[in-house]
Parts: structure tokens; sequence; C-alpha cells
């Protein structure tokens, strides 16, 4: 399941830099001390930290 | 006199590493030499890594180092030693210093003196995820995170 979500992050990050539109949100969640993905349309969570805009950003 | 930045935003830095990455993380420096932010990183798929950051006199006015401290060898999909390949663009890797690898994180038009260390491990969690998927499928690190 672990692997699972990896991929499915993987995933997401291969369609965003393909140009399409990215079907979660990527946050960090501090309780897991992870990354995760969580439905575009649901309420953010308190804790959580959006790393959409970090990822977006580019490498350098 | 630690070269650390002020105590104003080792405050900060601290602060925000407690809230997310408390018990993990081990953030210092010693006088005369660059602060140090080493934390321990988990990525959905059980690897485990520790990351170290280095600050310049500086900081926050310049970007930290980004250095993967352990584990101490990483291969890529087809076998070869990470480092050997180092500098990488198509890896997001630049050069290395001594045995670790050094990886890409802001870019210096995106980098700005409010972003925290915190942001700067985020950062480095995606090249993690990215790497682990490279490791799957073969493909390149931009392919991921861009060029």
């Amino acid at each position: 399941m672990r692997e699972l979500q990896s991929a499915v992050i993987g995933g997401e990050l291969l369609m965003r830099e393909r140009g399409e539109r990215p079907m979660h949100k990527l946050v960090f969640d501090p309780g897991s001390g992870e990354l995760r993905l969580r439905p575009r349309d649901e309420m953010p969570l308190a804790e959580a930290t959006p790393v959409d805009q970090i990822a977006s950003d580019g490498f350098a | 006199m630690m070269v650390f930045v002020d105590a104003a935003r080792l405050k900060i830095e601290t602060t925000v590493l407690e809230k997310t990455f408390a018990g993990a993380f081990r953030l210092g420096g010693e006088p005369g030499d660059t602060a140090r932010l080493e934390v321990d990183v988990t990525v959905p798929g059980g690897g485990r890594y520790t990351l170290l950051l280095t600050c310049a006199a500086d900081y926050p006015s310049s970007m930290p180092d980004a250095f993967l401290i352990k584990p101490l060898v990483l291969r890529d999909y087809h076998g070869q030693e990470l480092l050997a390949i180092s500098p990488s663009h198509q890896m997001h890797l630049l050069r290395p210093e001594g045995r670790f690898l050094r990886l890409c994180h802001y870019k210096p038009e995106n980098w700005h003196p409010n972003v925290t260390l915190y942001k700067v491990v985020l950062k480095c969690l995606i090249w993690l995820v990215a790497y682990e998927n490279h490791l799957q499928s073969g493909r390149p690190i931009t392919d991921y995170l861009g060029k």
C-alpha cells in the first residue's frame, strides 16, 4: 500500500510535467512525516502544508 | 560567534521544524563553521533517508546546500552509483561534496530569504519521491520534476 502511494504521487508528478490537470493536492502531513495526496475538493487539513506550489516551482 | 543567522531567524526555523519533524532533526552549528540541519525523512514507499542542509554565513540571503548523507550509496535504475554520474541534469544532482550527493532544490530565481529550511526539506522530499519512482520506472528524474 505504501509503495502504491509513492507510485501514485509519481504518477501525479508526471501528469503535471505533461501539463495535465492534477487529480489531487500534494500535501505534507506532519502527523505521518510523509507527503500525501488529498482529493482536490477536500478541505485542507489544518496541520498539513500544501506542497503543490513548492513542487511546481521547479528544481535547479 | 555562531554563524547561523540571527537569533530570531533561528527561533523561526526551530519552531517550524518542531511542528513538522519533531524528534527527527538536529539543528546547530559550531563557531566559525556553517550552520547545519540534519533531518530524518521517510518516503511513502518505505525509504528512509537523512538529509543534511548547510547554511553559509549569508543565509537566508543565499540558498542552503542540500546533501543526502544516509544512505551513503544510492544507485540508479541501471545499478550505477549516483555519485559516479554527478553532476547530472537528468537526475537533478549538483556537483557532490566528498561522498555526499548534492540535491537540486530551489531555482535561484525562486529563492528568497523568507523560504525556510523546512521548505527546502519538502523540496528534497519531492526529489526523493521522484527518485524512488525512477527506481521502478527507469525514467529520468527530470520526467517527474521538470527540466
